[in-house]
């Protein structure tokens, strides 16, 4: 008798429409709260990871980064020194062999500023968001 | 609106009669775990429980019984806790009242509003409502497990959980066996 032209004339009247079959799982709260709790214990614990990962994997970049700083700036301290001294005499090298070293010294520390800004901080990621909304999708289906 | 199918000779039932019948029901279909499951109980009585968008807002509910065909009807907007209470007090008239055909179409206050007074003084509608509201109680909460659980951990919160019933019911349950 699940067709509303079933039911009789009088009940007929109140209902405008018969829909799907009420199921167990529809009705228990207690386990679709339970579902939603289990679901937000699994992305935590993909949150928490990711926030561990990014922490040591921020802590690591940041001492590449120091260590690169301190060698630039002792090669280019280095440089100056070496240029003063050359400027006083005090030291003589070839015309060439001191442009050489000049450019060479800016081409490390061009290299080293290169390397600090392509790997040591590059383009922010979204892979947790992908992977929180693929277990949505997971969990939807 | 129909109320009732068969309002005259609505005997008066004290609260342990429906409480007594209530057990037997579940001991009969061997549900003896909660929470119990109003659908499944249903379903083994060969009732069919479908969702359903009625003409007005404050139903929440229907049954209705042609020999052997029983329906029952909810209100598809309503959260899974009314829908439980609306099955099961559905429930509590076909097992108290649905005794012929007829139909029993309820209105919001007949499941959630609370009605003192002596059942003796009361319309036969109102009081077969009640009735099948004692029922449900009994059936979603059944008193000895109630008490049993209520020893344990004295919380209207966690018992509302366990058997999966609102904060309101548990505590109108808990309220209504003197526990509290």
């Amino acid at each position: 008798m699940a067709a509303k032209d079933q039911l009789p004339a009088t009940v007929q009247k109140v209902v405008e429409k018969i829909g799907k079959p009420v199921t167990s799982a529809e009705i228990d709260e207690i386990g679709k709260l339970q579902d939603i709790q289990e679901r937000s214990r699994h992305h935590r614990t993909i949150i928490n990871a990711w926030k561990q990962q990014q922490d040591q994997d921020r802590k690591m970049r940041k001492m590449y980064a120091t260590w690169l700083m301190v060698a630039m700036s002792g090669q280019i301290v280095g440089m100056n020194i070496i240029f003063i001294l050359i400027g006083c005499g005090l030291l003589e090298f070839q015309q060439w062999t001191t442009n050489t070293f000049v450019m060479s010294v800016f081409a490390e520390v061009s290299a080293m500023a290169l390397l600090v800004v392509k790997y040591l901080f590059p383009a922010t990621s979204d892979k947790v968001l992908d992977l929180i909304d693929r277990f949505r999708t997971k969990d939807q289906k | 609106m129909p109320e009732a199918a068969n309002e005259t000779a609505v005997p008066f039932l004290h609260r342990s009669e429906v409480e007594s019948r209530a057990r037997d029901v579940l001991k009969r279909h061997n549900l003896t775990t909660v929470p119990i499951d109003p659908v499944l109980l249903a379903n083994r009585e060969g009732i069919k429980v479908n969702n359903a968008k009625f003409s007005d807002d404050n139903l929440v509910g229907m049954i209705v019984k042609r020999g052997d065909d029983v329906t029952m009807l909810v209100n598809y907007d309503d959260p899974p806790f009314r829908k439980r209470f609306t099955i099961a007090h559905e429930l509590g008239h076909h097992f108290l009242h649905l005794l012929q055909d007829g139909e029993y179409v309820d209105k919001e206050a007949n499941l959630f509003r609370q009605q003192l007074g002596d059942e003796r003084e009361m319309t036969p509608s109102r009081r077969q409502e009640i009735q099948a509201n004692m029922f449900a109680s009994s059936l979603l909460m059944p008193e000895d497990e109630v008490r049993r659980y209520w020893r344990e951990r004295p919380s209207i919160e966690e018992l509302a959980k366990i058997f999966n019933v609102s904060n309101e019911a548990m505590g109108y349950r808990v309220a209504s066996l003197g526990l509290e």
